[in-house]
């Protein structure tokens, strides 16, 4: 529909002290899922990302007799099809040139921040959703934070891996999630970073994982500070040393978390493979209708997001 | 009764409006199930299974006349439940997103292998809305045998035809049904002068095609 003066007839006076416009007098939030996202540039309608894994440990080989021959392992494939976010708004001749608070001349930064939000909202979704067998799925087919990751390489890979099974609740699985979700505690991260350690790899070889990131909602900031900067362990009188000082975590809040209560641990953008596909960054545009001369902005952007693999990813969704 | 004279026909397409506008084009959920091809009249089913979805429609059957929400471009991808893969709002295209999936992993039986270039799914069919702006492209046939094809002399254009399906799943105009108010699908508009009898001005060869807008009373909420 378009925007016509009789609708913003304030915006025609020029007796105001202030006109406050949301788009413009309040500060935008950083871009955030640039932080945690590796982000790539994409050319093509979807990008699929298949998993393989290697062989596994070598294996003893008597005198006299052959090697034993492995296999590669050729895993599932996790497509991202990009979705395309467009919004526009338009605007009568006459409001365009009568307007006198330049609302109407700067309102494409509006639309821009339209985008911005739904890109962040996209990212974030790939952790809001991570833990619904309909939300975001990785190439092993279960959710991106599950109890029971089922491993390529079968139960072979949880009878050779060591310590899996302090934490693995099914043979030829390892979870990034724990098997009751538990709200952020000193315990329940210190599970977390253990978890995250003993994580093997398709095969059950050690690999070096190791979380460096708490992410959060606003809710648990000052619980994440406490846990990771008093001096002492929290919440005790004994005078014991917080461990978790020594695990180097480094905590960031999202804002675009839904919940209250999830906490997600990950490693660096290196180790881990939560992706967002830039098709189109945001592009804008303008037009006239010709025979109103109605002014017509408008702005699209292309992308996805998603998670090739669970690994270096651990995730609990509150109580 | 007899059979169409061909078992395979052109899909419908959109030939052009009469706003000379782009046509109306939505992207609809399509239901469980569906394999339609190309080119097929579909419906929002109103109720039971796929309720709120888009399904092929059914032809008339003397009595019940079709419902068409429109023309789909895709064929169905015979989701395994309605919608199967569809954004929400900011999220993404669902899992596994592309068809010919086969689960072929071992260990990982909820896993996928896609092949490469394997069409996507995303949940949606792209169908060109029954209006009474869109024209579209239909190729003649005639279920009852006989005659097939069109002369507007004998079938003036402003005439009313049924649509019918072979046994392909592919769509046509069925000069068995001209006039008949059961039938009465679409309007004949025009009719492709490519196809006429050499010398012909008014007669086409065997399963010409035609231009026809839909007929309102077929129509499944007007756009």
């Amino acid at each position: 529909m378009t925007m016509v003066r009789n609708e913003f007839f304030q915006a025609m006076s020029i007796d105001v002290a202030h006109n406050f416009i949301e788009f413009l007098d309040l500060k935008q939030r950083p871009v955030e899922f640039r932080s945690y996202m590796n982000v790539m540039p994409s050319k093509k309608a979807y990008e699929d990302a298949v998993h393989y894994a290697g062989t596994g440990p070598a294996q003893p080989k008597n005198e006299g007799n052959p090697v034993i021959y492995d296999n590669l392992i050729q895993g599932g494939t996790r497509r991202y099809i990009h979705q395309t976010y467009g919004l526009g708004i338009r605007m009568s001749y006459e409001l365009m040139q009568d307007d006198q608070t330049g609302l109407m001349a700067s309102s494409p930064k509006s639309l821009v921040q339209g985008h911005l939000f739904a890109q962040e909202y996209t990212a974030a979704n790939v952790l809001n959703l991570g833990f619904s067998s309909t939300g975001t799925i990785t190439d092993d087919g279960v959710s991106l934070f599950n109890n029971q990751h089922p491993l390529l390489g079968g139960v072979t890979a949880t009878n050779v891996a060591p310590g899996v099974g302090n934490f693995s609740t099914a043979a030829g699985t390892y979870p990034n999630r724990p098997a009751t979700d538990a709200d952020l505690s000193f315990t329940s991260l210190q599970y977390g970073t253990m978890t995250f350690q003993r994580m093997p790899n398709a095969r059950g070889i050690l690999v070096a994982t190791k979380p460096k990131h708490l992410t959060i909602p606003p809710e648990l900031e000052y619980i994440a500070i406490e846990l990771l900067g008093s001096a002492g362990k929290p919440y005790t009188s004994d005078n014991e040393v917080n461990a978790l000082i020594g695990a180097g975590l480094q905590y960031e809040v999202l804002h675009y978390l839904t919940g209250a209560s999830p906490w997600f641990l990950r490693g660096n953008k290196d180790e881990h493979r939560l992706m967002f596909y830039e098709r189109q960054p945001i592009y804008g545009d303008y037009d006239r209708d010709f025979d109103q001369q109605a002014l017509k902005f408008l702005a699209i952007s292309r992308f996805s997001a998603g998670a090739d693999t669970w690994l270096n990813t651990f995730g609990s969704n509150g109580p | 009764m007899a059979n169409p004279g061909l078992n395979t026909h052109n899909p419908i397409y959109p030939v052009g409006t009469i706003s000379g506008n782009q046509e109306l084009i939505n992207n609809l959920l399509e239901g469980s199930g569906q394999t339609f091809q190309p080119g097929t009249p579909v419906e929002v089913k109103p109720s039971s299974t796929n309720a709120g979805y888009v399904v092929a429609s059914t032809p008339s059957n003397g009595s019940t006349q079709v419902v068409v929400k429109g023309i789909t471009y895709l064929p169905g991808k015979n989701l395994s439940s309605a919608g199967f893969g569809a954004s929400p709002p900011f999220g993404s295209i669902g899992y596994p997103g592309g068809l010919g999936a086969t689960q072929t992993v071992p260990n990982q039986p909820s896993a996928y292998n896609i092949y490469h270039g394997a069409p996507f799914v995303d949940g949606l069919t792209l169908v060109g809305i029954a209006n009474l702006d869109t024209i579209w492209a239909v190729q003649v046939d005639a279920s009852s045998g006989g005659t097939y094809n069109y002369s507007a002399v004998t079938i003036p254009i402003g005439s009313t035809i049924g649509l019918n399906k072979d046994t392909n799943g592919w769509w046509y105009a069925d000069l068995a049904n001209v006039n008949s108010s059961a039938y009465a699908d679409v309007n004949i508009v025009g009719f492709n002068v490519q196809d006429l009898v050499a010398g012909s001005t008014t007669v086409q060869q065997n399963y010409g095609t035609i231009y026809v807008v839909f007929n309102t009373t077929a129509i499944q909420g007007l756009e």
